[in-house]
């Protein structure tokens, strides 16, 4: 670079790259060391109300309440209750997307003849695995969006 | 008379100095730290979780947002990277339960937390906090269902279940 001024006195401005380097280097160096590696994403689950802490959700008049109890067997146990009774037992193992569409489609099928069902307690017993109950959450979240965790 | 080259003289001492060029250098730093910076803007959450914590895989998700961090491991619960109480083994010791089966610790804990939150100008959004929970994926549900009862009797009635992407 050349800087040059009146009289035909320049001087030649030479770019001193070594703080650069040291900044950079101390930079990359701590970002390298703050990285977080794992790509880490959230599911929303909810809590049901607490007014008053019962086993079982209030089911609205001329409705229904809509629960899932995961049990430690492996099966999932869907419950109505309130204008209608049921009761029913589906097995969801890890990879089974077909056992995984039926509930689904008897979620569908119920939100079908219920339309004022808008969500469904999602409960596990004491011994489930966390990951167990995020998987099931995950599997029916396509068929009923709001997905409460129950059992307090 | 030809001169000849004297074996027995050493050469003339070469200059040592050697000009390093480091306009490469700077160029890969430049790229490096670049790179470094997208990824680190585009990462999302601030602190990760605590280390020797297993989060369970999913398929779908949101990118996450700080808010309120709760972390249970095996040994300990952490509330915003405090430690607020120890578990044995994943769960909870019997003589930290109330008769109701949250934590007292907890719940004192998550209250303290509550009331730090800046005030909402909206009153109906009291019952609204959030929280990101970080959880151990074999932490039995027992102890995940304690754990989120005693943040409920602080208002908080939404959560944020931290997941990694499950690898396809």
């Amino acid at each position: 670079m050349h800087v040059g001024g009146e009289g035909g006195d320049s001087a030649d401005v030479e770019l001193n790259l070594a703080p650069i380097i040291d900044c950079m280097t101390v930079l990359v160096a701590f970002l390298l060391l703050s990285a977080s590696y794992v790509s880490v994403y959230v599911l929303d689950a909810n809590l049901p109300p607490l007014v008053v802490a019962s086993e079982e959700p209030v089911a609205p008049p001329n409705g229904i309440t809509l629960s899932a109890m995961l049990k430690q067997t492996g099966e999932l146990e869907l419950k109505v209750s309130g204008a209608e009774t049921s009761s029913e037992l589906f097995r969801v193992d890890v990879g089974d997307d077909a056992a995984a569409e039926r509930v689904r489609t008897r979620i569908t099928e119920i939100k079908t003849k219920w339309p004022e069902t808008k969500s469904l307690t999602l409960n596990g017993e004491d011994e489930v695995p966390y990951h167990e109950v995020v998987r099931v959450l995950e599997e029916l979240r396509p068929a009923m969006a709001n997905i409460s965790l129950g059992g307090f | 008379m030809s001169r000849k080259k004297n074996p027995f003289l050493s050469a003339p001492e070469q200059s040592q100095e050697m000009s390093l060029n480091i306009t490469a250098m700077a160029d890969i730093f430049t790229i490096i730290l670049v790179f470094m910076l997208k990824s680190f803007a585009g990462g999302g959450v601030g602190s990760p979780p605590l280390s020797g914590l297993t989060l369970p895989t999913s398929n779908a998700g949101e990118a996450p947002v700080e808010m309120i961090k709760l972390e249970i491991a095996r040994d300990t619960v952490l509330l915003e990277g405090r430690p607020v109480m120890t578990l044995s083994d994943f769960r909870f010791r019997a003589e930290d339960l109330e008769a109701d089966g949250t934590s007292r610790m907890l719940r004192d804990a998550f209250a303290i937390e509550r009331s730090r939150a800046p005030a909402s100008a909206d009153p109906s959004a009291t019952s609204e906090a959030k929280m990101m929970v970080y959880i151990d994926r074999d932490v039995p549900y027992a102890t995940v269902k304690r754990a989120l009862a005693s943040a409920a009797f602080a208002g908080f009635s939404k959560f944020r279940l931290a997941v990694v992407k499950e690898e396809q």
